[in-house]
């Protein structure tokens, strides 16, 4: 009796537990849609759904909706192939190899996740316009890439840490040099890991404002971020422009949008996962 | 094939703890050896410096005519089995048995047939197909042996091959991998902690303690005639009785006293001084006086029994040795003798145990040497 009582409590809790979780959601749910439906209400005023397709033909400034998207999509693919590969090699180097003063060099990497980009702007600046990287896409994703690879390091090493060191042992004792290993072994079972740190990549590039403004002055390389401001330079001001704007904004939300959600199921599964299965 | 030559090989590590000394070990082409001993007892680590994945600090390694101290582990032609198995998990049985074929670029056909021939040979033919993850224990076994085999190397070593599996597959695979090492005759080092595995598998048998070679022989000389109190109470279940007692010249020469009576050594064993000794006794050779009839060898020793286990086809009985308790030659852990179903014997009751003086162990009582 006592034990079916405790059963229903148990269910009941449970019950009251997701109905709260469920009004939490819709809630935060309604916050997050309302200024979107706003935004397609208004980006509809004054032309229509002309408004979206002015934006692909017609430029704002130097740039149409589809350079800007253009720009960001270039970014955000160098910047999660630097990651990537170098992740990659320093993950299997930190987790399967022997090397004096390796775990100095981890933690000083790892440390370098406190640095945020705003502390190192001006001997960025510096440092691009000497290398010759300004207004070039490479310019823009290195220094993005540099702030990324500590994460890059710190979760490709855990990673590789669970892959077991017998795998490498037994493909060395076959032979395999530690490229063979590399490319056989150790990059296949971390595929998982690299799914998810390209496509987490990819999100900060999109959302990256700050490095672009600083490092692009040719306004034809405006990337979907930073286009949200220079657009309102030229259209926010007339208000027979404003359905325009809107309608940019509606559009530059997209891509990160649809990256959210297909890509969060990667993102969660890589983040949950416990690496190889024995 | 090769022979392998341990020369004085040893590993210390940096921090100063050897865990390895000074290794003298010949093992001969085609040879089945295996290393047994408790954890921690070096064997594994041995086993990974011929393997190479642990490097040696001091000392020589050949295997055949060479030296192999700082040759790669990639080059020293051995297959090595973990005891994890160490399968690639994405990729198929065939791939994963394939794989240092691939690696060395044989022509295509060349590994198909290879890898068929293999897959024959260990009845992995349905599975090839599959991946490590949707196989039995078993299975994945004999695909990490599989990848041993191909590689038609001159040496195999396996690290605990069978721990990881229950104990009914075991006994099965124990005897497949003797089998399989008899048909290709590659010579075999093979690690365990299991004293039933290296007393059944290998043609002869390594025991180590603390990172020191206790004794080599085949499981038969070490059955029989441990070097030490280790290798006595190691190797057996339940293990050889040790007990403390003195050796002193009586009527019938020297003798030993187990359960207040005297026993009498054999001629052999006599000629040693009176003092402490050692006396180990199987339990197989203790014997149930009561079924055992009239026998001139054996000496009668009274004891209380303490508790029977029923094994269906024999009983281990474990016994206090003397008329009544408390009147033991030796306090501690009671006698095991192994008695057959027939016996009658009960918790609690006496008993009067046969022996065969020629049975007794003598070790040395400070040391623990075998005393011969």
């Amino acid at each position: 009796m006592a034990e079916t009582s405790d059963a229903m409590r148990v269910l009941t809790g449970r019950k009251r537990d997701r109905r709260i979780l469920q009004g939490m959601l819709l809630l935060m749910g309604a916050i997050w849609l309302f200024p979107i439906y706003a935004a397609i209400k208004r980006s509809l005023e004054g032309g229509g759904t002309g408004n979206y397709t002015a934006l692909f033909t017609d430029p704002v400034g130097d740039v149409t909706i589809y350079d800007t998207y253009l720009n960001s999509f270039i970014i955000a693919v160098l910047h999660a192939g630097i990651v990537v590969s170098v992740g990659a090699l320093a993950g299997y180097a930190f987790s399967k190899l022997h090397f004096r003063g390796k775990e100095a060099l981890y933690y000083g990497i790892v440390l370098c996740l406190a640095v945020p980009g705003t502390a190192i702007l001006v001997p960025l600046y510096y440092t691009i316009r000497e290398a010759g990287l300004f207004d070039n896409y490479l310019g823009v994703a290195l220094p993005e890439a540099a702030l990324t690879l500590p994460f890059a390091v710190l979760l490709l090493r855990n990673f590789g840490d669970n892959i077991p060191d017998s795998l490498i042992e037994a493909a060395r004792m076959d032979r395999a040099g530690h490229w063979q290993v590399f490319r056989t072994v150790y990059l296949p079972l971390c595929r998982p890991a690299l799914v998810n740190l390209s496509i987490l990549c990819v999100m900060w590039s999109l959302q990256d404002f700050l490095f672009p403004s600083l490092l692009f002055t040719d306004e034809k390389y405006t990337t979907a971020a930073k286009a949200v401001q220079s657009f309102q330079q030229y259209l926010a001001t007339s208000p027979s422009d404003i359905g325009k704007y809107n309608a940019s904004l509606v559009l530059l939300a997209v891509p990160a949008l649809l990256l959210v959600v297909f890509g969060l199921r990667f993102i969660t599964a890589g983040l949950t996962s416990g690496g190889v299965k024995e | 094939m090769a022979q392998v030559m341990l020369d004085q090989v040893s590993k210390t590590y940096p921090n100063g703890h050897v865990a390895v000394h000074g290794m003298d070990l010949d093992i001969a082409d085609g040879e089945f050896l295996v290393l047994v001993g408790p954890s921690g007892c070096g064997k594994s680590t041995l086993l990974r410096m011929i393997a190479g994945l642990e490097s040696i600090t001091g000392g020589e390694l050949r295997i055949g005519d060479r030296v192999v101290n700082d040759v790669h582990p990639g080059d020293r032609d051995i297959a090595m089995v973990f005891q994890n198995y160490a399968l690639y998990p994405h990729y198929t049985v065939a791939r994963n048995i394939a794989y240092p074929l691939r690696l060395a670029k044989r022509p295509k056909d060349e590994i198909d047939r290879r890898v068929r021939e293999v897959a024959a040979m260990l009845e992995l033919t349905d599975y090839l197909d599959r991946k490590p993850g949707q196989l039995s224990g078993g299975q994945r076994q004999r695909v990490a042996m599989g990848r041993a085999i191909i590689r038609d190397a001159a040496l195999f070593l396996m690290d605990e091959p069978l721990s990881n599996l229950d104990a009914k597959l075991r006994v099965q695979m124990r005897g497949e991998i003797a089998r399989l090492q008899r048909r290709v005759g590659t010579t075999m080092v093979y690690v365990t902690h299991d004293q039933v595995e290296a007393m059944t598998m290998g043609h002869r048998v390594a025991v180590l303690k603390e990172g020191r070679l206790q004794q080599i022989g085949t499981p038969d000389e070490i059955y029989r005639s441990p070097a030490n109190t280790f290798v006595a109470s190691f190797m057996g279940t339940p293990p050889m009785n040790l007990v403390e007692a003195r050796l002193r010249t009586g009527k019938g020469g020297t003798e030993v006293v187990l359960g207040g009576v005297d026993v009498p050594l054999p001629a052999a064993e006599r000629g040693y001084p009176e003092g402490p000794v050692t006396v180990g006794v199987r339990p197989e050779h203790l014997l149930d006086a009561s079924i055992l009839g009239d026998t001139a060898r054996h000496v009668r020793i009274p004891a209380i029994v303490e508790y029977v286990e029923a094994l269906g086809a024999e009983k281990n009985v474990y016994v206090t040795l003397g008329a009544i308790r408390g009147d033991a030659t030796s306090a501690g852990a009671p006698i095991a003798c192994r008695f057959p179903a027939e016996s009658a014997v009960v918790a609690d009751a006496k008993v009067e145990l046969a022996l065969d003086p020629a049975r007794i162990h003598l070790f040395d009582a400070e040391s623990g040497a075998a005393l011969r």
